[in-house]
């Protein structure tokens, strides 16, 4: 047997021995597997739910009786935000983000309903799901497990005895870190079975699917790598398990609960957004604009030469249709460049907390997990702006519809047909290359963080002395 | 070599010169102890920055509340002086009703911006609680409420997520962090460095010397804590009640001093400062993520919100039936409502839109039930972590500050009562014309206003004795458990 497979295997035997390390992985173990079945279970619900809202608004935009084109597009019907598959992993910003928006003529609604605001005030406290478990409470585990790994060995003076017998410091490093790997492992097993059982159950994600949980597997290991070597170099480093132990509990506090908060306060403050009120006023004011009478009356005149007569009511198409689809075209770069500018200061921020993740990886796995599970706000962008798109495409039919065929002072209504032209709302997320473009500087952060850290204990423990 | 027992028996009793001795020595020894001023300077820093962050959230609402009314104001006299002008003759009346604020079905559903504000408590300054996530104004009107529901802040999604660096966070999470960190060696450090024994023969009992120890470093944390909230909000102008600041910092000192038992306790039952820095960090993650966690998750899972999406079909539905029941709707209406008793239904527009109100009123009776049911499984969640916040001292005081800063659910409620009946008095005032045909319309001074009805006060009175009742049942019982196991503590 190779001196590794010794060390590792006495190892794993001390670490199950030790009644404390058993019960923390037992306890992380168990805490990890019943987030994991309670979030499929949730998500699977909420999916469905979603769907189903999904399917209802869709049929009674076509089950409309024969009404005017106008009063359909009022009438509109509601898109709701899939869930995405791997938000069972991690629900990300949804909580934080509507779910639903009213697609209507002459306005861009916001989404509406946030699950957030139906929670308690427990809601502020971390929540337990797979990813907040992986990223906040698994680098405890390791911090537990391996503090000791050889600081604890230079206090019992058994460090040097080993180094005597000729046991490269490497090499004794490489077994703990393979025995601390082996226990994360396996607390990490039963959540991943159960996450993938939930992914193959459930409604179809994409194909995309395997490949961004194959990723976000892989980013998460990487994080947590970074957290093993720190706490093999630290505990290299440090004389005493006492100062290795209270050193690694300041940067997990520090990383992990207190910097990501001062970190997204700093962004609020370095990158300002309106308030939604200012917003509105702003938005409210730019529609006024664009529906001053000047600018009806320019468009009028201009319709009018078009045909070479002198009166709406001589024209051989309905006025109304062409000024409602006049006025919507007249919103839609007002509306792009209000919402836009929303979007661009929330990406602001999220560019700022992405970059502080070189200091708190912390962010930066956050960022690439919600990225990945389809829970940030890249994926919510995409789908606000596609709704928005498809909004477009029922006024622009509608009224097409109205000039066509409407006149002043009857009351026409559209044969019920007319909804069937409409095509159903289908979304597609964005691909993973372009969602993984948008965090790059987080990748970047976590795989700097695994090389440092790497790097860190490496130096470390071949500097190691008893 | 001598046992414990024997040894405690041994030793001088202690008396007050001693103990004196000991205070001065600690006193001293606590100035020298740059660890410890490092934790000061960091408690320090932090209350800074969580005050910095609270007042912010707190003048950022108070402001976005000035503007929205401002606005209001200025369209409301924009409104007033176009229809005036109408009514005058001056100006001529726009195409289309919908634009005509002297046509009282114009100003009533498009022409009237009103907001409801919830003016935010100063003490969110220190405990942001569900402020951000909860809306805090509404746009409201006569017509139906369901396009109104859209009145959240522009914040950062993952700001939300992550939580606000504010006072409470700073004296829930931090607080108990730094005194782990100043006492988790408080009898090891005496123990390791071999002086305990000779402390003892000299009269100091280790109970004594380690109460001593941690009541001197959680008093510096507390003066520190109290002297920098009381001076920031003072400095920042919040016009904060000294009555519920007093209250909010008894609750975040009695929370110190349980912190402070619980570190008594396990530095009395670990045999070094490894093992008790890995129990205390271990209590906290408990206390403050797991606990909170899994009672959350049992009231999810025990009293499941309906879904939200539910709401809405159910509105699309009510919308749906109303259009078809149009004529019966306005009878049963009118049969609910004999005030309007000789409306004129003949004429096809005073009955098209005093059939819209009698199809609104339906809508929202139909929706009333689902939006009922969300609201009796949110309190029954809300119950059942009543029932359970003693398993975690972290919600207790959470919810209490919550509540005590009105940030929470209780007064959320209130303000949404509220906003119930402001449009139930707008309906009263407008409907009756529309529905009459009494189009013409320059009472621009005669709606009713918003005005909001604080809640009265100690409403919340009952949460925070009880929050300290348990906060300082749990101290006194920690303490009284700490000094025991001390009594048999190994001296050498």
């Amino acid at each position: 047997m190779s001196t590794l497979a010794v060390i590792l295997r006495h190892e794993l035997t001390s670490q199950w021995r030790d009644g404390r390390a058993r019960a923390i992985v037992v306890i992380a173990l168990l805490l990890l597997a019943v987030a994991a079945a309670v979030s499929v279970q949730q998500h699977a619900q909420m999916a469905e739910e979603r769907h189903h809202a999904h399917e209802a608004e869709w049929q009674r935009w076509l089950d409309q009786p024969a009404r005017n084109p106008h009063s359909a597009a009022h009438y509109g019907f509601y898109v709701f935000k899939p869930a995405p598959a791997l938000g069972l992993l991690d629900p990300g910003l949804d909580p934080y983000l509507g779910i639903s928006t009213w697609l209507e003529a002459h306005w861009m609604n916001d989404f509406i309903h946030r699950p957030a605001q139906d929670q308690g005030v427990l809601s502020r406290f971390p929540a337990l799901n797979p990813a907040q478990l992986v990223q906040t409470v698994l680098p405890l585990l390791l911090i537990f497990l391996g503090f000791a790994s050889l600081s604890g060995e230079r206090a019992q003076g058994t460090l040097g005895q080993l180094l005597s017998l000729g046991v490269a410091p490497t090499r004794l490093a490489l077994g703990k870190l393979l025995g601390t790997s082996f226990w994360l492992l396996l607390t990490l097993l039963p959540a991943l079975l159960i996450a993938a059982l939930g992914l193959a159950l459930g409604p179809d994600g994409g194909e995309e699917v395997p490949l961004r949980f194959a990723l976000w597997l892989v980013f998460h290991l990487l994080y947590l790598g970074g957290w093993a070597v720190l706490v093999l170099g630290v505990s290299a480093r440090l004389q005493t398990p006492r100062g290795a132990l209270t050193t690694l509990l300041t940067i997990w506090l520090l990383v992990c609960w207190i910097l990501p908060r001062i970190a997204t306060e700093v962004a609020a403050v370095v990158q300002p957004l309106p308030s939604t009120a200012e917003w509105r006023i702003d938005l409210q004011a730019s529609l006024g604009e664009s529906h001053s009478s000047e600018r009806a009356l320019r468009v009028r005149e201009r319709v009018l030469a078009e045909y070479g007569v002198e009166r709406t009511e001589d024209l051989p198409i309905d006025w109304r249709g062409i000024s409602l689809q006049e006025e919507e075209e007249a919103n839609y770069p007002i509306f792009d460049q209000h919402f836009g500018a929303l979007f661009d200061g929330y990406r602001s921020q999220e560019r700022l907390l992405q970059q502080a993740g070189f200091l708190i990886p912390a962010l930066a796995v956050q960022s690439v997990s919600q990225a990945l599970a389809g829970t940030d706000l890249t994926h919510h962008r995409a789908f606000v702006f596609a709704a928005e798109a498809h909004r477009r495409v029922i006024q622009e039919l509608m009224n097409h519809n109205v000039t066509l065929y409407d006149r002043e002072g009857t009351d026409y209504r559209a044969d019920p047909e007319l909804w069937a032209t409409v095509p159903e709302f289908a979304y597609r997320p964005p691909g993973l290359l372009g969602v993984l473009a948008e965090v790059r500087w987080a990748m970047l952060a976590l795989l700097l963080w695994a090389g440092v850290t790497a790097t860190f204990a490496y130096l470390q423990v071949r500097s190691a002395r008893p | 070599m001598p046992t414990a027992t024997a040894l405690t028996k041994t030793t001088a009793p202690v008396n007050r010169s001693t103990g004196g001795v000991v205070l001065r020595f600690e006193c001293r020894h606590l100035l020298r102890d740059r660890a410890f001023l490092g934790l000061a300077g960091v408690l320090l820093l932090f209350t800074i920055l969580a005050l910095v962050a609270g007042v912010r959230w707190y003048h950022f609402q108070h402001h976005a509340g000035v503007a929205t009314l401002a606005d209001d104001r200025a369209r409301q006299q924009d409104a007033e002086r176009r229809g005036r002008e109408i009514l005058a003759g001056e100006r001529s009346p726009p195409r289309g009703w919908w634009s005509n604020p002297a046509d009282v079905r114009g100003y009533a559903y498009y022409l009237l911006q009103v907001h409801a504000i919830k003016p935010p408590e100063p003490l969110t300054a220190l405990t942001v609680g569900l402020s951000d996530v909860l809306p805090y104004y509404q746009r409201v009107g006569p017509g139906p409420q369901g396009k109104f529901q859209t009145a959240y802040e522009a914040e950062h999604p993952r700001r939300l997520l992550i939580g606000r660096f504010d006072a409470s966070f700073v004296v829930l999470f931090v607080l108990p962090l730094l005194l782990i960190a100043a006492g988790f060696n408080a009898l090891a450090a005496e123990q390791e460095t071999g002086r305990l024994p000779s402390l003892t023969l000299h009269g100091v009992s280790p109970q004594r010397l380690v109460l001593l120890r941690l009541l001197l470093r959680a008093g510096v944390l507390a003066l520190l804590l109290v002297g920098t909230i009381s001076v920031g909000l003072l400095v920042a102008g919040v016009p904060v009640s000294p009555g519920a600041l007093a209250v909010w910092l008894a609750l975040a000192l009695a929370y110190l001093g349980l912190w402070t038992a619980l570190v008594l306790a396990v530095v009395s039952v670990s045999g070094n400062a490894a093992s008790a820095s890995l129990w205390l960090a271990g209590i906290w993650l408990l206390l403050l993520v797991i606990v909170p966690g899994l009672v959350n998750l049992g009231a999810n899972q025990l009293h499941p919100l309906p879904s939200r999406a539910e709401f809405i079909l159910a509105q699309r539905q009510a919308t749906d039936e109303a259009d078809q029941r149009r004529a019966e709707l306005l009878g049963r209406f009118l049969h609910d409502h004999p005030e309007l008793s000789g409306v004129d239904t003949e004429d096809p527009v005073i009955f098209r839109f005093a059939a819209n109100i009698a199809a609104d009123e339906y809508v929202e009776s139909e929706v009333r039930p689902v939006q009922q049911r969300f609201d009796e499984r949110l309190l029954a969640q809300q119950r059942l972590i009543d029932r359970w916040q003693w398993t975690s001292p972290a919600i207790a005081t959470q919810l209490a500050m919550t509540d005590l800063a009105g940030a929470g659910h209780s007064r959320h409620r209130a303000f949404l009562a509220q906003v119930d009946d402001y449009v139930a008095d707008l309906r009263a005032f407008f409907y009756p014309r529309i529905a009459r045909g009494e189009y013409r319309f320059d009472a621009y001074q005669d709606w009713p206003r918003w005005n909001w009805q604080p809640e009265p006060d100690g409403s919340t009175t009952k949460r925070w004795l009880a929050c300290l009742a348990l906060l300082l049942g749990l101290t006194a019982f920690g303490i009284a458990f700490a000094m025991r196991r001390l009594r048999h503590v190994r001296i050498v």
